[in-house]
C-alpha cells in the first residue's frame, strides 16, 4: 500500500536521477506551451481571427498532433518512472536513452514538418503521405516515420527495462498484474497500484508499438518502392491500433500519480481491492480490442469489428467510473483536505477524464459516429480527457514534487489565480468543440464556413485563457524544479499527511 | 430532434451528473468525521458502488440492445435493391457522382469509392447538419443508403483529411421531388 | 568425451555437409519456402552448433567487443537481413559463388555470432531483438503476399503468396508465444546473462 508518508526517502531525486526527471519534465513544459501556441493559431484561424494559409494551417496540424501525443507520452513515462522505481529495480539509462531517442525523433518529426512541409498529419494515414501533390515529397514522409520509429525504439526500451524489472520482483505479468486474485485468494495489501498499472501499459503498448513497427516500415517500403501497393484498410488497422494504444498509455501511465498521491494528500488510506484488480484486468483487454470504434465508418470492415469497437468502447466506462474515479472521491470523502495545487490538480483530473469518457462513448455508438465522425465534436472529447485529465495528473506530480523543495505543498496566490484559470479556460474550449460537433463542424479543416465561426471564437478564448495558465505552470514549475532543495526540506518525512 | 442535437443532450446530461457527484464530494471534502462515522460512510460508498454497477449494467444492455438490434451499416456483401444506385468517386480534390441527382421519397444507394488517398463522404442537409457518412477507401466500396424526405440542394462534403484541398472538396447532390406514380 | 558428447559435438559440420549433399540441396531450394523457412534456418542452426569449435581465446577477445551481445546480435541481423532479400535467395540458384556465399555466411555470420551473443544478452536486448524479428515476419510476409510480380525469377507467384501466410503465421505464433511466456511462464530475467549488475 502507497505510504502516506508526503515525501518518503525511496522518492528522493538524487544526482543523475535528478537530472534525468528534470530534463523530462522541463522539456515536456516547455514543448506542452509551444504546441499549445500552435493550437491557439490554429484555432484563431478558423475563427477567422488570423489568416494563416491551408499548408501551413496542416504543417501546424501535423505538429500540434504528433507534439502533443509525443509530449504527452514523454511526460507520462517520467510519472512512471517516477513511482515504478520504489517498488522495482529500473536502469537509469533506460529512462535517460528512452529521452534521448525521443529527442532525437522529434528533431526529425520538426525537420520534417517545418523544413520538408509534411502535412499529412500525424496519423499518416496510408497513402497520403506519399501523394503530396508536390507541397511534400515522399522523402520528407520518410524522415517523419524514421522520427517514430526512434521515439517508439526509446519507449521499447523504457518498457522492456521496466518488464525485467517488474518480472524480477513479480514472476510474471500476470503476477504483476494480480490476476491469481481475481477470483480469490488474500490479496497481498503491499502489491503496488503503480506496479499494476505500470504492467497494463507495458502489455498493450509493447504490441501497439509492434504494429507501428510494421506499418511504418512498410510505408517506407512503399516510399521507396512504390510498386509495392499496400492495402489502404490493413494500413489503417494498424495504425489506429497503434495510434490507440500509444496515447491511451499515457492515461494509465498518468493515473499512476493519483494512485500514488491521492492518498497522501486526503490523508487517508487507499488500500488495493479485488474490483481494483478486476477493473485493471479488463481494461488491459479493453484498450487492446477496442480500436475498431476508429474505424466504424469504413463500412468493408468486417460488421463484428464494428460491433466490438461500440460494446468495448461502452464498457471501457465500467473501470473508469465504477473503480479509478468512484475510489478516489471515496478517498476524498469527508477527508479534512486542505486544497493545494496538487490536490487540486488530482480531483481535477479524475474528473476531467470521467467526464470526457461520456463524449467519447456516445461517439463511439455507431449509430452516433454516423453523425458525429470526423466532426469537432472528436477533438471536444479528446481535449477534454487530455487537457483536463491527463494533463493535471502529470502537472500534479510536478507540484508535488517542488513542494519538497520548500517543504510546503506549494499554493501560492499565482497558483490559486493559475488554476480557475486552467479550468475555465479548458471548459469553454472543450465546450466549444463539442458544440461545434454538434452543428457538423468537420475536424481537420483550415477554412471554415461563415456559419462555423461563432464556436471558433468561443473556442479560441478558452483557448487564451489556457495558453495563459500553461505559460505561468511552465514557468512556476521549471522554476521550481530548478532550485536546490532547502536544507531542512530534502526528504521531509514528517510533513503532515493532511497536507 | 435531430441526432445530433440527442446526442449533445445525453453528453450534457451525463456530463452533469458526474459533475454533480464531484462537487458534492469537494463540499463533504474539508470535513473530518471520527472513526465510526468514517466506517459507516465507507460501507454507504461500498453499497452506492454495487448500485452505480446495477445501472451502469443496465444502460450497457438496454443501449446495446436498442443501438444494434437493427445494425445501422447495411450489408455491404450483397444487392441491396434500393431504388435508385449513385456512384460517388473522391479523388484529390473533387467528386464525381453519377446521376448528380435523386428524387426524394425513395431510397438512394451510394457506392462510394476513392482513386488515391482516404476520403471521407458526407451528405450535409440544406440547413448544415450532416445526415449520414461513409468513408471512401481506394480499393474498397462502401455502400451507405439514405432516404431524402424533402427535395432540396445538398452538399457532399469530404469529411477524411486528404491533403491541402480537403477543405473545399464539395460538391452538391439535387434532390427532386418524387413524381406521382 | 562420451560417444554421444562426439556425436553431438559434430552435429554441425555433419549438418553442413548434409544440407551441401546436391539432392538435399536441390530438395531444399525447390520452393522459396523451403529455402527461406527450412534451408536457411538450418544453415543457421549448423553456425550455432559450431560454437564449441571456437578456442577459448577467440571467445575472450569476441567478448571483449561484444557488450551485451549487441554486436553480434547486430551482425546476425544485417546476415538475416541480406538472406531475406527474394533476389539473393533467387540468384543463389543461379551463380555458385552466391550459393557458396550463402552456405558460409548464414552458419558463420547468423548462426554462430547468436550462439555466441545470445547467453549474454540481457534481457532488454533480447527483448528488442525478439520484438525487431517478430515484427519483421509480419513485414516480409506482407511484403511477399502484396508484391505485384514475382520477387524471384526461380519460383512461381503461388510458392511466394505461400512463404507470405508462412511468414505471418510465424510473426503470429511467435507474438502468442512471447506474450504467453511474459503473462504467465517462468522468466528468469538475472540468471540469462553473465552481465554483472552495477
Ligand atoms: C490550449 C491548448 C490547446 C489548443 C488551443 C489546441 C488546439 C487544437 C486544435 C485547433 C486542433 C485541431 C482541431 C480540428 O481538427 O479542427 C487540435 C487537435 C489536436 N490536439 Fe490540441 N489543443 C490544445 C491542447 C492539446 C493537448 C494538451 C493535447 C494532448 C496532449 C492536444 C492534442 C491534440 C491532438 C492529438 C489533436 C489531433 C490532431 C489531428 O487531428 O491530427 N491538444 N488541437
Ligand atoms: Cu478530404
Amino acid at each position: 500500500m502507497a505510504s502516506l508518508t508526503m515525501y518518503p526517502d525511496d522518492e528522493r531525486l538524487a544526482g543523475g536521477e535528478r537530472i534525468a526527471f528534470n530534463l523530462y519534465i522541463v522539456t515536456a513544459v516547455a514543448l506542452f506551451v509551444l504546441m499549445m501556441l500552435l493550437g491557439l493559431t490554429m484555432r484563431m484561424t478558423q475563427a477567422k481571427w488570423l489568416t494563416v494559409q491551408s499548408p501551413l494551417f496542416y504543417q501546424l496540424l501535423s505538429m500540434h498532433g504528433a507534439g502533443m501525443v509525443g509530449t504527452m507520452a514523454l511526460v507520462t513515462t517520467a510519472v512512471m518512472w517516477f513511482f515504478l522505481r520504489k517498488y522495482v529495480q529500473l536502469h537509469l539509462w533506460a529512462f535517460v536513452a528512452n529521452y534521448v531517442l525521443f529527442m532525437l525523433g522529434a528533431l526529425c518529426i520538426i525537420a520534417s514538418i517545418f523544413v520538408g512541409r509534411y502535412g499529412a498529419l500525424w496519423t499518416f494515414l496510408y497513402p497520403l503521405p506519399v501523394r503530396g501533390f508536390g507541397l511534400w515529397t515522399s522523402n520528407t514522409s520518410a524522415l517523419f516515420m524514421v522520427g517514430y520509429l526512434l521515439i517508439g525504439v526509446g519507449s521499447l526500451l523504457f518498457y522492456l527495462d521496466a518488464a525485467a524489472g517488474i518480472i524480477k520482483v513479480h514472476g510474471n505479468l500476470g503476477r504483476a498484474l494480480g490476476l491469481q486474485w481475481l477470483f480469490g485468494g488474500k490479496i497481498d495489501p503491499d502489491h503496488p497500484k503503480a506496479v499494476v498499472a505500470s504492467t497494463q501499459v507495458i502489455i498493450s503498448n509493447s504490441l501497439g508499438i509492434l504494429a507501428g513497427a510494421v506499418v511504418l516500415v512498410m510505408s517506407l517500403v512503399n516510399i521507396f518502392f512504390p510498386t509495392v501497393v499496400l492495402n489502404a484498410l490493413l494500413a489503417k488497422n494498424l495504425i489506429y491500433w497503434f495510434g490507440h494504444q500509444y496515447i491511451n498509455a499515457t492515461i494509465y501511465m498518468g493515473v499512476i500519480a493519483v494512485y500514488e498521491l491521492l492518498p497522501r494528500y486526503t490523508g487517508k488510506p487507499y488500500p488495493i481491492s479485488r474490483p481494483f484488480l478486476w477493473s485493471w484486468a479488463a481494461s488491459t483487454l479493453f484498450v487492446i480490442v477496442v480500436y475498431p470504434h476508429h474505424l466504424l465508418m469504413d463500412f468493408a470492415q468486417p460488421r463484428w469489428l464494428a460491433v466490438i469497437g461500440q460494446m468495448v468502447s461502452w464498457g471501457a466506462g465500467f473501470p473508469v467510473f465504477l473503480v479509478t474515479v468512484f475510489g478516489a472521491l471515496t478517498n476524498l470523502h469527508r477527508s479534512g483536505i486542505r486544497w493545494t495545487m496538487p490536490s487540486r490538480l488530482l480531483i481535477l483530473s479524475m474528473f476531467g477524464w470521467a467526464a470526457g469518457i461520456v463524449p467519447a462513448i456516445l461517439d463511439g455508438t455507431i449509430r452516433n459516429n454516423l453523425v458525429m465522425h470526423n466532426t469537432q465534436w472528436v477533438p471536444g472529447h479528446f481535449h477534454f480527457y487530455l487537457l483536463l485529465g491527463v494533463l493535471a495528473m502529470a502537472m500534479a506530480l510536478m507540484y508535488h514534487v517542488i513542494g519538497s523543495r520548500v517543504s510546503a505543498p506549494p499554493n501560492s496566490s499565482a497558483d490559486k489565480l493559475g488554476f480557475p484559470l486552467y479550468l475555465a479556460g479548458g471548459l469553454i474550449f472543450t465546450y466549444a468543440f463539442l458544440d461545434a460537433g454538434r452543428l457538423s463542424v468537420p475536424r481537420r479543416m483550415a477554412e471554415h464556413l461563415d456559419s462555423w465561426t461563432f464556436t471558433d471564437k468561443v473556442g479560441s478564448i478558452g483557448a487564451i485563457l489556457v495558453v495563459l495558465a500553461m505559460l505561468y505552470f511552465a514557468i512556476r514549475i521549471s522554476a521550481g524544479l530548478l532550485k536546490q532543495p532547502s536544507a531542512g526540506a530534502a526528504g521531509v518525512s514528517t510533513a503532515d499527511a493532511a497536507g | 430532434m435531430i441526432l445530433q442535437n440527442i446526442v449533445w443532450t445525453i453528453a450534457l446530461v451525463g456530463m452533469g451528473l458526474i459533475a454533480l457527484g464531484f462537487i458534492y464530494v469537494i463540499s463533504q471534502a474539508g470535513r473530518t468525521v471520527d472513526e465510526a462515522a468514517s466506517i459507516e460512510s465507507a460501507r454507504t460508498s461500498g453499497v452506492l458502488r454495487k448500485w452505480l454497477f446495477a445501472a451502469l449494467l443496465v444502460i450497457f444492455v438496454a443501449g446495446s440492445w436498442a443501438t444494434l438490434r437493427r445494425f445501422p451499416i447495411p450489408p455491404q456483401n450483397r444487392a441491396l435493391d434500393a431504388g435508385q444506385v449513385v456512384d460517388v468517386v473522391a479523388s484529390q480534390w473533387f467528386w464525381q457522382v453519377t446521376p448528380p441527382s435523386v428524387r426524394s421519397g425513395s431510397t438512394v444507394e451510394f457506392r462510394v469509392t476513392s482513386t488515391d488517398v482516404n476520403h471521407g463522404l458526407a451528405i450535409y442537409s440544406p440547413e448544415g447538419h450532416i445526415l449520414i457518412q461513409t468513408q471512401a477507401m481506394p480499393g474498397y466500396t462502401n455502400k451507405l443508403l439514405y432516404t431524402f424526405d424533402q427535395p432540396g440542394v445538398y452538399t457532399l462534403q469530404c469529411l477524411e483529411f486528404c491533403g491541402v484541398g480537403h477543405g473545399p472538396m464539395k460538391t452538391t447532390l439535387r434532390v427532386v421531388a418524387a413524381i406521382a406514380e | 568425451m562420451t560417444r554421444l558428447q562426439t556425436v553431438v559435438r559434430w552435429a554441425g559440420p555433419i549438418l553442413w555437409l548434409t544440407l551441401a549433399l546436391p539432392p538435399v540441396r536441390h530438395a531444399l531450394e525447390s520452393t522459396l519456402t523451403l529455402q527461406m523457412l527450412v534451408q536457411i534456418p538450418l544453415l543457421a542452426l549448423v553456425g550455432w552448433w559450431l560454437r564449441p569449435f571456437l578456442p577459448d581465446r577467440a571467445v575472450k577477445v569476441l567478448n571483449a567487443w561484444n557488450r551485451g551481445g549487441i554486436s553480434g546480435l547486430l551482425l546476425a541481423s544485417f546476415a538475416a537481413m541480406i538472406w531475406m532479400l527474394p533476389r539473393t535467395m533467387d540468384s543463389a540458384l543461379n551463380v555458385p559463388w552466391v550459393e557458396l556465399a550463402k552456405f558460409t555466411s548464414v552458419p558463420v555470420l547468423l548462426g554462430l555470432p547468436l550462439a555466441v551473443s545470445w547467453p549474454r544478452a540481457g534481457f532488454v536486448v533480447r527483448g528488442v531483438f525478439l520484438v525487431e524479428a517478430t515484427a519483421t515476419a509480419f513485414r516480409l510476409g506482407w511484403l511477399y503476399l502484396v508484391s505485384p510480380q514475382r520477387l524471384c525469377s526461380n519460383y512461381l507467384l503461388g510458392d511466394q503468396q505461400l512463404a507470405g501466410n508462412a511468414l505471418l503465421a510465424i510473426g503470429a505464433a511467435m507474438s502468442l508465444l512471447l506474450a504467453w511466456k511474459l503473462m504467465w511462464g517462468h522468466v528468469d530475467v538475472d540468471g540469462s546473462h553473465r552481465r554483472s549488475h552495477a
